[in-house]
C-alpha cells in the first residue's frame, strides 16, 4: 500500500480551491487593467470633447475687424474657463500661429510645426508644460480677405492629471465591487468543495479506526455517486477478505487442535514410559511415542505445504508426463518395502501448464495416500493421459478398501478422514484439491471394483 | 562406512541423528556451531557432511549453514554436503543447492530417508575417488564391480562379456542401485552411442531384449533387475 502514499500530502481539497481561485485571481487582475485601459480611452475621449468644444468656442469669440482681431473675451467666459483653480485649462491665441497674441500661457504648437494645420479642424495631442503632461486642442483659421489674409490659431489645454484621475475613479468604481465579489466566491467555493467532500471525510473517518477484526461493511447514507461506488467496492473487498480471514481462522483452529492431539499423546505416551519398568512395556509405549512424533511431523509437513499452495504460482508448460514417472520413480522403494506393485501406465510425454513443484507436492499426495491405505500384495497405478476436450488427466488407482459413496464428497475437506488408520492427518487431498484449483482444473474421486479408490486431478492443456 | 560431520545446534536432534547415523554404520563427529565445525573439517579427513542451515551466531558473530557451506566450498570442493532446514522456502533450497550443497533434507525428516540420500550421496562422491570405478556391496565371490576407465565389469573375480549397449546399461543400473533407472534415460545414452548389430533398433522393445540377456549374466550374484511398471528398472541386491 505504501506505493499509493508516495503523493502523501496531495490534498483533494486544496486541488479544487487552488484551481478555482488562481484562474479567478488572475481573470480579475486581467479584468482590472483592462478595465483601467478602457477608462483611460474614455477619460481621454471625454477630455478631448471638452477641449473641442472650449477651442471652438474660444475662437468664436475672435472675430476679425479689417486687418485685426478682436477678442470678445467676456470676463463669464474667462471665469468658466478658469473655474477649476487645481485643474486650470490654459489657453493662447496667436496670429500669425505661433507669435502670441492673448492668453494665460505661452502653449507650444503641434508636433511638425510649420507643417499647414487644415483650416477648422482641430488638432489633439499632448505636450509636457512646466514639467506636468497636458492635453491640446489646437485649432487654426484664416480670416481677411484674399489679398491680406492672415491665420490664427486658438489653442486650449488640459492637465492630463485629471485623466488618470478619472480612470482611477472608474476602476475603483468598477473593480472593488468585483473584489468583494471575488472574496463572497471564494468563501462559497470552500464551504462547496467542504460539503462536497464532506462524504469523503466520513469514509476516511470510518476507516482509519479499523483493524483486520473489524470488516464488517462500510455505512454510507447520502454520498454522492461517485463516492458511493467506491464504497460498494470498498465493501466487496471487505466482504471477501472477511470471508477469507475467518476461513483462515477456523483453518488454524482445526490445525491447532489436530497438532495438540498427537503432542497430548506423545506427553502422556513419555510420561508413562518414564515410570515403565519392564523392557518390554517401555518398548512399545516407545513405539507409541514414535509413532506419535510421526503423525506430528506429517502433519506440520502438510501444512506448510497447504500454506504454501495459498502463494502465487507461475504456470509455465511442462512434461507432466515425465514429471509423473519421476516423482513415482522416487516412490517405488518405499513401495517396494510396503509390498506394493506401484507403477505407470499412459503418455510418454504431454506438456501441460503446470507449476513444477506444486504439482510434484500434489502427486506426492496421491502416492502416498494410496500406499498409505493399501494392503501388502496390491497395485497402485500412477496414468497420465490427454483427453479430447484438450484436458489432462492424472490419476492414481489403488486397490485399498476404498471409501463409502457416502463419503465420497467429503473426501477432499480439510481435516475430514476415511479412515482412523493411523499416520494420516486429513489433509493431503485437500492439498490436492487446492493445488488442482490453483492450475484452474479440477479433482474427482469415485470408487473401484471390486475395491479401491481413483482420485483423478484434470487439468487445462492450454 | 563414512566418517561424517554433523553440524546442527539443536542438542536432542543431534544427539539421535548422532547416534542413529552410528547405528547405521557410519563414523560421526558431531559440532554445535560454524566454528566447531570448522575446527573438524581442518583436524579430519571426512567423508560428507550433514549441515543444519539455522546455526546460532559465533561470540556474536552471524555464521548460518550457509556461511560454513561457502567456508567448505572454498577449501574442500569435493566434499559431499547434505543440508538440514527446518524452512522449506523454495528460494531456500535454490540458495542451499547453488551454494554448492549436494542434496537438501527439511525438517522433520523420516531417518530412512535421510539414510538413503546420505547413502547415495556419498555413493556419487566416491566415483572419482575410486578412478571412475564401482562396485556393489555383498560377499566378494557375488561383487560387482565396474571400471569405466577400460571399460570392463567383473562379476567376483570372473569378467563379465558386454556389449557396449549392456555395458552402459549396467552402469545406469548400478550407479543409480536400489533406485528405479527410466527407459528414457537408458535410451537417451544408447543414442550416443554407435547402433549394434542384433537386436532391431534402439526402442523400448530393444531395451526389453538387453534387459533379458543382463539379466541372465548376473544370475546366482545375488543382483536382480526389477521391472518396475511402467517406469523402468531397478538393480536391487537379493536378501540373502
Amino acid at each position: 500500500m505504501t506505493g499509493l502514499n508516495t503523493a502523501a500530502g496531495f490534498s483533494l481539497k486544496r486541488q479544487l480551491l487552488w484551481w478555482l481561485l488562481v484562474p479567478q485571481l488572475v481573470l480579475w487582475l486581467m479584468g482590472g487593467v483592462l478595465a483601467f485601459r478602457v477608462a483611460l480611452i474614455y477619460a481621454e475621449k471625454a477630455i478631448d470633447q471638452s477641449l473641442t468644444q472650449s477651442v471652438r468656442a474660444l475662437a468664436r469669440q475672435v472675430k476679425p475687424i479689417g486687418s485685426g482681431l478682436l477678442v470678445d473675451f467676456p470676463k463669464a467666459a474667462q471665469a468658466v474657463l478658469e473655474q477649476d483653480p487645481k485643474d486650470r485649462l490654459a489657453y493662447t491665441v496667436s496670429s500669425p500661429p505661433g507669435s502670441f497674441l492673448l492668453g494665460n500661457s505661452n502653449l507650444p504648437g503641434p508636433a511638425g510645426a510649420g507643417v499647414l494645420q487644415p483650416d477648422d479642424v482641430p488638432v489633439l495631442y499632448e505636450i509636457s508644460l512646466d514639467g506636468k503632461p497636458m492635453r491640446v486642442a489646437s485649432l487654426e483659421l484664416s480670416f481677411g480677405d484674399a489679398p491680406t489674409e492672415q491665420r490664427m490659431r486658438v489653442q486650449v489645454a488640459k492637465s492630463l492629471a485629471v485623466q488618470e484621475a478619472i480612470a482611477q475613479e472608474l476602476v475603483r468604481d468598477v473593480l472593488f465591487p468585483l473584489l468583494l465579489l471575488g472574496a463572497v466566491l471564494g468563501v462559497l467555493m470552500h464551504a462547496g468543495i467542504r460539503r462536497g467532500l464532506a462524504p469523503l471525510e466520513r469514509l476516511e473517518a470510518q476507516l482509519a479506526n479499523r483493524n483486520a477484526a473489524s470488516l464488517s461493511p462500510i455505512e454510507l447514507t447520502q454520498a454522492p455517486q461517485e463516492v458511493h461506488s467506491l464504497a460498494l467496492a470498498l465493501n466487496q473487498l471487505l466482504t471477501t477478505l472477511r470471508r477469507s480471514m475467518s476461513q483462515e481462522k477456523r483453518f488454524l483452529n482445526d490445525a491447532a487442535h489436530q497438532l495438540r492431539t498427537p503432542l497430548a499423546g506423545l506427553i502422556s505416551q513419555t510420561e508413562l514410559a518414564l515410570t515403565e519398568a519392564e523392557p518390554q512395556a517401555l518398548h512399545e509405549r516407545l513405539t507409541k511415542v514414535h509413532k506419535s512424533a510421526q503423525r506430528s511431523a506429517h502433519l506440520v509437513n502438510q501444512l506448510l505445504s497447504l500454506a504454501r499452495t495459498e502463494a502465487d504460482v507461475a504456470l509455465v508448460p511442462i512434461d507432466v508426463a515425465s514429471l509423473a514417472r519421476e516423482v513415482a520413480r522416487e516412490w517405488t522403494p518405499r513401495a517396494l518395502a510396503a509390498g506394493i506393485d506401484l507403477g505407470f501406465e499412459g503418455e510418454d510425454h504431454l506438456q501441460a501448464p503446470a507449476d513444477r513443484v506444486l504439482l510434484r507436492e500434489a502427486l506426492n499426495n496421491l502416492i502416498d495416500n494410496a500406499l498409505r491405505y493399501c494392503p501388502r500384495g496390491a497395485s497402485v497405478t500412477l496414468r497420465v493421459r490427454a483427453t479430447g476436450d484438450s484436458q489432462c488427466v492424472l490419476e492414481v488407482e489403488d486397490e485399498g478398501p476404498g471409501v463409502q459413496d457416502a463419503d465420497l464428497p467429503h473426501l477432499f475437506e480439510r481435516f475430514w478422514r476415511a479412515s482412523e488408520l493411523p499416520g494420516g492427518c486429513g489433509l493431503g487431498l485437500a492439498i490436492v484439491a487446492e493445488i488442482a484449483q490453483r492450475h484452474g482444473g479440477s479433482v474427482q474421486a469415485h470408487t473401484r471394483a471390486p475395491h479401491g479408490l481413483v482420485v483423478r486431478v484434470v487439468l487445462p492443456l492450454g | 562406512m563414512a566418517h561424517l560431520l554433523l553440524v546442527e545446534d539443536d542438542e536432542l536432534l543431534r544427539d539421535g541423528l548422532c547416534a542413529q547415523l552410528m547405528h547405521a554404520g557410519h563414523t560421526v563427529d558431531a559440532a554445535g556451531d560454524g566454528a566447531q565445525a570448522q575446527a573438524l573439517l581442518e583436524s579430519r579427513r571426512l567423508d560428507g557432511v550433514v549441515l543444519d542451515l539455522g546455526l546460532p551466531p559465533v561470540q556474536g558473530v552471524p555464521m548460518d549453514g550457509f556461511a560454513v557451506l561457502r567456508w567448505i566450498r572454498q577449501r574442500l570442493p569435493h566434499l559431499p554436503v547434505l543440508i538440514l532446514t527446518a524452512r522449506d522456502d523454495i528460494d531456500d533450497r535454490v540458495q542451499g543447492l547453488n551454494a554448492g550443497a549436494d542434496d537438501y533434507l527439511t525438517k522433520p525428516f523420516d531417518m530412512a530417508e535421510l539414510l538413503a540420500r546420505l547413502g547415495a550421496m556419498l555413493r556419487r562422491s566416491r566415483m572419482p575417488a575410486f578412478g571412475g570405478s564401482l562396485q556393489t556391496e555383498g560377499t566378494p565371490a557375488h561383487r560387482l564391480r565396474l571400471d569405466a576407465q577400460l571399460p570392463m565389469a567383473w562379476l567376483g573375480d570372473e569378467a563379465m562379456e558386454l556389449t557396449h549397449r549392456e555395458w552402459s546399461l549396467l552402469t545406469l543400473l548400478v550407479k543409480q542401485l536400489g533406485q528405479v533407472v527410466g527407459r528414457e534415460e537408458v535410451l537417451a545414452v544408447w543414442q550416443t552411442q554407435a547402433p549394434e548389430g542384433g537386436a532391431a533398433g534402439g526402442g523400448s522393445n530393444a531395451l526389453e531384449v538387453y534387459v533379458h540377456r543382463l539379466r541372465r549374466k548376473l544370475q546366482d550374484s545375488g543382483l536382480n533387475i526389477r521391472n518396475v511398471r511402467g517406469l523402468g528398472y531397478m538393480l536391487e541386491l537379493q536378501a540373502p
